[in-house]
């Protein structure tokens, strides 16, 4: 519907239609000063002649409906005062409000301090107080069908929940916001905890803040929320059936402990068996039984599949006070029924042994970047020293090489978008650790797109940063085993062999799904998932993308399933 | 609070190592003789089996309606127990106990013991809370900014089942996209030119019935709060009023003033054109032969548009290209920003014969003669010959209506709060010296977009340079006005398919906060809290500090009494002003000064004999709750005198709660929230930021008590400081030893 009172369809009358604008302009400048001036006085605009009450039907309103509708509120009712009750509360929400009107009539009785005439009230308007009370009128009535066209249950599909699959910031973050919305949402994850890769970063760029920070809001809202329902060790084998109405089957890994461990970690220290860490991505060791890692959520201990049938089984079981070790679990197959799917499955670093002359397999202080974050970080493998993992040592003279693997048609055609900023990010982990450290960034473009390009601006200061423009040729050992860049500096054409305490090769995101993808989803040519109307990506499983373009996609995405799953309106 | 009959009971768990570690009898005499709790339960675990059982049934009788469940950290086995009816109430001697401190220790004890004393004194103190009313309110939204961004929300918010109305200050839909002949590719196989989708989009809007657009016309005033935003829309027609759940405000971006491109040669020739003059060039079929395009580097056009800059140059370039493939199209770049899945774009018009030249261009001529300094060659290279010289602008987000007057009340909303250009690496632990002073930041010029009348002025307070989100990594939508949002190229540069998606998620948002505000609910962070503040007037002495420090702006003073006045759905629920209120007459059902207050003054301090001090800890239960809990899951040992009481922001700290523990002889006192200031982490945007400012005054009262300042510190902590935390606390605890005992202590 236009309301086209304003917009002339006969070109001759422009100038007259400018003339008209313009006075209106004037009109809203005085307006909004005189706006500005009553709250920089504090007292009620005066009264402008011209203020016209104009009526403020927009929607037109339908009385006969109305009653269809009174169910509707008196749902909302019921949902607020069951929210109360939920609390415990006995009083009803208009004593609730009654304690506040109280608190105004206190107000009123006092008087007014003398002397203070600024703020002796002012007669309002009396066509805008109308106009405003019938457009609240209005809105009140209204309020009721706009309930009904938003929330209403009814609409003839067979499933309403959503499915997200991975628990990563961008599932998690999708789950959330449909929940909140009003939605029932599983949350499948593969792994034991949420959180997915971001929760095994360091710092996010740019404000260099630990990312399980924002992971904690999300899980207080996970926590709180009944419509989400978490399921971890789950991975989806297939997919098939249509908007409305899918069949999922899901495989569940054991855990070998079930249902409700509280933490308590008994379990651990019941076995002296060390398993790779994959928190750490394998750079050091942790107990076969073990927390996920101290952020887990849930939090919740699992048993490697490596202790089953040694020695230890019955040590476990034993050491459980609840009884939950269980090591009878088998892998379970099951089906879920749901109206949306949300893929959120991320991403995985592009495996950087296929880079050949970049040595990665032949030099432990030649290392990615996601490990890098491992090493920079308080609960990975040197407790957040940036130590040189052949020798333990200081890093102090680090080498961050862009684009492995990203921007090559033999490897990743694509830009990963975060590599760069990454890698300042990692330059500022050493500098802060080592003054007299020196980062050398290798580099072809350095990409600090929108608001990061401040970042870019602020490591830039640190002279002990340089930027290299260049691709390195390979990556040599030398005779006291450090790393050795060799290569040409595009600029000065000059042939460098350089070597460094430290290579981190600066890697970039693949598709989780890439290689992978169940049945039935569809893919673009590099493997993100791209949305057919019912089942939808969100963050990295649709492109890359760094954090704040996740969640901005999850929340995007959570709006589109829940479109979905309204589809038979 | 007072109808409210509250009936308590303790249960004690003895799970987890807890028995194994304390002595329960002990603990239950402490609930029940000493703070009187008529009954303390026991069980291996309330969170399952047959003492979750009892719990749920004393519960769901009515026999009990505050359950103080010691055991466990609240942020576990919260799913089981928000299913009971009634309040539930969580003493921490798990992880903040039994593991960060030595079993069956008299200390360990008495740590136990306090914990149970305070959620005791919490309980006598708070009450459920209520929902604050039961008006309908609207589910209808607004969408301000007719162009791709506004068009796609108001289309989204449709098919979502809900009501828009459409603001278009100027008298046609569409905005700048509707100017372009051809258009960026947003989906696989991110290659090729695109048409421009923008008149079908436009004529969906217009035949939907759920919309009402209204053209040539502005936003007079908004006042309100969410579900219920009061709205006055202006036009040459007279102006009228409608009611709103919710905001959206997609004013998009408007051109940087072309002065600054001057010393790109802007002005001297009318072939130097700005890359949205050349868009109308390339509309009206007039392509050049040869062609330069310059990317201007992001610090030129500040705020960062280079991205876009650089796939406008890029579509621009193929544009000529594919007109008259024997072009010659250069394209000079410092950082070719053509980031993600554009590589293929950029490789697309590499491909095609487009040249692109790094290098920074040093002059550009009347003549059109534009000097790059080549870096490859390390020399200035002329280049001559061209037929246009094309430079890309940048994109300044509408956040401010530049048509109209800026107002008296906005200039700190549009302060950049950040000083974006500090530099970010601390070398040993120094704070690095800003390279520039301009650290004030430019106010944006113009008038506020919704005019909102709101103490605290009528804009949505903006970031650095001029974006208004709060916390845009994880949680991109969120301002500083509660359930207004902002999408498209005003919250961050972006393209057209960008802000399709960008306008997909602030319409979730903006749903949703119309549901929770419906349903009487805060928005995030605190999702679903039905706590808000009261204030008792009959003491408030109108100092408005409230009014001023509420990080979102929900509080207006009563333009006739002046007494503050809560606009209850804006409100977050930090507490902030709470711990602003000089008189402390705020309060939360169920969090107040006087709950805390008792909870640290049940807190038993051993007299000067004993020589056992106590340290008050009051931590942001956000982060250094969190952290403290993993301090205890890696089993770090922590100074055994700590007793700590978690807030919901340091903002909401009040000075009371300072002053009554050191009268209550607590030897010292530790503050921890979050990182204020620039790069903030707190949730609450400014609460800590108020908390220590309220703190640096605390030295004045310690001297007036004769005591050292020294004794009450405020500390930032991360959520990942997980080992600084234990490390803060045992030295503080060294510190306090050295300077010996509270003298006030009886
Ligand atoms: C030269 C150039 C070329 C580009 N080409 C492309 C391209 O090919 N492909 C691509 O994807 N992206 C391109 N972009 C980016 C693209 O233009 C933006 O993504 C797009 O314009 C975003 O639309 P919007 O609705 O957010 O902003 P706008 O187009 O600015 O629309 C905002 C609307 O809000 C209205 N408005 C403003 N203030 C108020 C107010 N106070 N009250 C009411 N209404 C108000 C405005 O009049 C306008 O109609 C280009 C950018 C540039 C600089
Ligand atoms: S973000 Fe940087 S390092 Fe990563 S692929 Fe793009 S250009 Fe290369
Ligand atoms: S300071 Fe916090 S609690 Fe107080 S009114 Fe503002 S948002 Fe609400
Ligand atoms: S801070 Fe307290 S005393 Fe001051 S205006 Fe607010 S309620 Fe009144
Ligand atoms: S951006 Fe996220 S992680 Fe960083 S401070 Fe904000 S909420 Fe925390």
């Amino acid at each position: 519907m236009v309301d086209d009172k304003n917009k002339s369809d006969k070109p001759d009358e422009v100038d007259e239609e400018e003339d008209e604008f313009a006075a209106f302009e004037r009109e809203a400048k005085a307006a909004a000063a005189a706006a500005a001036a009553k709250m920089a006085e504090g007292k009620k605009a005066a009264e402008t002649a011209q203020a016209s009450a104009s009526p403020a039907a927009v929607v037109e309103e339908d009385d006969e409906e109305e009653d269809e509708f009174a169910a509707f509120e008196r749902e909302a009712r019921e949902a607020a005062a069951a929210a109360q009750a939920n609390m415990g509360g006995g009083a009803s929400g208009s004593e609730a409000a009654a304690s506040t009107s109280q608190a105004s009539e206190a107000a009123a009785g006092e008087e007014a301090p003398a002397g203070d005439d600024d703020k002796q009230a002012a007669p309002v308007s009396d066509a805008n107080a109308e106009a405003k009370a019938k457009a609240l009128e209005k809105s009140e009535k209204a309020a009721k069908k706009q309930a009904k066209a938003l929330f209403s249950d009814n609409v003839g599909v067979a499933s309403q929940t959503i499915l997200v699959v991975g628990g990563g910031i961008a599932g998690v973050t999708a789950a959330t916001e449909a929940a909140e919305t009003g939605y029932d949402v599983i949350l499948l994850e593969k792994g034991p905890a949420l959180g997915g890769r971001v929760t095994r970063l360091n710092r996010y760029f740019p404000k260099l803040c630990n990312p399980n920070c924002g992971l904690e809001i999300n899980y207080q809202r996970i926590r709180k929320n009944p419509r989400i329902k978490v399921m971890t060790m789950c991975e989806v084998a297939g997919v098939s059936g249509d908007k409305g109405n899918y069949t999922v089957s899901v495989s569940k890994q054991p855990t070998y402990v079930n249902g409700m461990c509280d933490g308590c970690g008994k379990c651990a220290d019941a076995t002296d068996a060390k398993v790779p860490n994959d928190y750490n991505y394998g750079m050091d060791k942790i107990s076969a039984a073990h927390l996920p890692h101290e952020h887990a959520y849930p939090m919740a201990y699992v048993v490697d599949p490596s202790i089953k049938g040694s020695d230890d089984e019955e040590k476990l079981v034993a050491a459980c006070p609840k009884g939950l070790i269980d090591f009878g679990q088998e892998t379970e197959n099951f089906d879920l029924n749901v109206g949306a799917i949300i893929w959120a499955t991320g991403w995985q670093p592009y495996d950087a042994s296929k880079i050949e002359v970049y040595s990665y397999d032949y030099s432990p202080d030649i290392i990615n970047n996601v490990e890098m974050e491992r090493l920079a970080n308080h609960d990975g493998p040197t407790g957040g020293e940036v130590k040189r993992p052949s020798n333990g040592e200081p890093a102090k003279k680090v080498a961050l090489i862009q684009c492995a693997g990203s921007r090559d048609q033999n490897h990743l055609a694509y830009c990963s978008m975060i590599c760069c900023l990454a890698s300042l990010k990692h330059a500022a982990y050493v500098r802060e650790q080592y003054p007299d450290s020196t980062v050398d960034i290798y580099y072809i473009d350095i990409r600090a797109h929108d608001k990061m390009s401040n970042f870019y601006e602020r490591i830039r200061y640190d002279e002990n940063v340089n930027f290299i423009k260049s691709k390195p040729g390979h990556i040599d050992i030398g005779e006291d085993g450090r790393p050795v860049l060799c290569g040409e500096r595009t600029i000065d054409r000059e042939i460098y062999r350089e070597p460094y305490d430290l290579v981190v090769l600066a890697t970039g995101m693949e598709a989780s799904l890439a290689n992978n993808a169940p049945e039935g989803v569809k893919q673009d040519e590099y493997g993100f998932v791209i949305d057919d109307g019912g089942q939808f990506a969100a963050g990295t499983a649709g492109g890359p993308f760094d954090v704040a373009l996740s969640t901005q996609s999850a929340t995007a995405a959570a709006l589109k399933a829940i479109q979905a799953v309204r589809a038979g309106k | 609070m007072s109808e409210f009959e509250r009936k308590p009971c303790v249960y004690l768990c003895e799970g987890c190592g807890i028995k194994d570690a304390l002595d329960i009898d002990d603990l239950e005499r402490v609930a029940t003789m000493e703070m009187g709790v008529p009954e303390a339960k026991r069980s291996d675990s309330f969170c399952a089996g047959d003492g979750y059982e009892t719990l749920k049934k004393d519960m769901e009788s009515g026999d009990v309606n505050q359950a103080i469940i010691v055991g466990c950290s609240p942020r576990v086995m919260a799913e089981q127990f928000r299913e009971l009816p009634g309040q539930v109430i969580r003493a921490n001697i798990r992880e903040q106990v039994v593991w960060t401190q030595p079993p069956n220790d008299e200390d360990t004890q008495m740590m136990a013991a306090d914990n149970i004393r305070m959620a005791a004194a919490q309980a006598q103190n708070s009450e459920p809370p209520q929902a604050y009313w039961d008006a309908a309110s609207s589910l209808k939204l607004l969408v301000v900014g007719g162009g791709v961004s506004g068009l796609s929300a108001a289309r989204e918010a449709s098919k979502t089942g809900c009501e828009v109305v459409l603001v278009e200050k100027s008298d046609a839909l569409g905005g700048w996209a509707a100017k372009w002949s051809k258009t960026i590719p947003g989906a696989a196989p991110y290659t090729g030119l695109q048409e421009n989708g923008i008149a079908d989009l436009i004529k969906e809007v217009e035949e939907d019935k759920n919309i009402t657009v209204h053209t040539n016309t502005i936003i007079g005033q908004t006042e309100g709060m969410p579900g219920k935003f009061t709205t006055q829309l202006v036009n040459g027609k007279g102006d009228s009023w409608d009611v709103f759940g919710s905001i959206i405000v997609a004013t998009g971006w408007r051109e940087m003033d072309t002065a600054k491109l001057e010393h790109l040669g802007y002005g001297k020739s009318d072939d130097i054109v700005t890359d949205i003059q050349f868009e109308q060039r390339l509309a009206d079929g007039n392509i050049p032969k040869t062609a330069a395009i310059i990317i201007n580097p992001d610090k030129e056009i500040q705020p960062f548009s280079s991205g876009v800059s650089t796939k406008v140059a890029i579509k621009q370039a193929l544009q000529i290209m594919q007109a008259d493939p024997d072009a010659m199209v250069y394209v000079i770049y410092e950082e070719l920003r053509a980031h993600g899945t554009a590589e293929s774009f950029y490789r697309e018009a590499q491909e095609a014969g487009v040249v692109f030249q790094k290098g920074e261009v040093k002059s550009v001529d009347g003549d059109l003669t534009v000097t790059v300094h080549d870096d490859l060659l390390g020399a200035n290279i002329p280049m001559t010959g061209l037929d246009v010289v094309v430079i890309t602008t940048g994109m300044i987000p509408n956040s401010t209506n530049i048509d109209i007057e800026a107002a008296e009340k906005g200039e700190d909303q549009l302060k950049d709060d950040i000083r974006p250009n500090l530099p970010l690496i601390t070398i040993n632990g120094e704070e690095p010296e800003a390279a520039s002073d301009d650290d004030d930041g430019d106010v944006m010029p113009g008038g506020p977009i919704l005019n909102l009348q709101y103490r605290q002025g009528p804009h949505i307070p903006v970031l650095a340079n001029g974006f208004a989100d709060s916390h845009y990594i994880c949680f991109p939508y969120e301002t500083r006005r509660t359930g207004i949002y902002t999408c498209g190229p005003v919250r961050r540069p972006m393209t057209i398919a960008e802000a399709k998606e960008d306008a997909q998620g602030a319409v979730l948002k903006a749903i949703q906060a119309m549901r929770m505000s419906n349903q009487a609910e805060a928005v995030h962070p605190r999702v679903g809290d039905l706590s808000y503040p009261e204030f008792g007037l009959n003491i408030c002495t109108k100092c408005r500090r409230c009014t001023v420090e509420c990080p979102f702006g929900a509080i207006d003073e009563d333009p006739e009494t002046d007494y503050p006045v809560l606009n209850p759905s804006r409100c977050r629920r930090c507490g902030t002003c709470m711990g602003a209120c000089p008189v402390s007459t705020i309060s939360f059902k169920n969090y107040n000064p006087q709950m805390v207050s008792e909870m640290i003054s049940a807190v038993e301090i051993p007299d000067e004999f004993d020589e056992k001090p106590r340290i008050l800890v009051m931590a942001c239960e956000n982060d250094a709750i969190p952290a403290l809990d993993m301090a205890g899951i890696n089993r770090r040992q922590i100074n055994k005198y700590m007793r700590v009481i978690p807030v919901r922001c340091l903002g909401s700290v009040t000075l009371l709660w300072v002053k009554t523990a050191l009268e209550k002889g607590y030897d010292g006192i530790m503050l921890m929230g979050c990182k204020s200031g620039d790069d903030y982490q707190c949730h609450f945007v400014k609460g800590s930021a108020m908390a220590q400012e309220r703190m640096s005054k605390v030295g004045e009262t310690l001297q007036s008590m004769m005591m050292e300042e020294e004794r009450v510190a405020v500390t930032e902590i991360a959520i990942s400081d997980t080992r600084k935390i234990a490390d803060t606390l045992n030295s503080f605890g060294e510190t306090i030893e050295g300077l010996g005992l509270n003298p006030f202590k009886m």
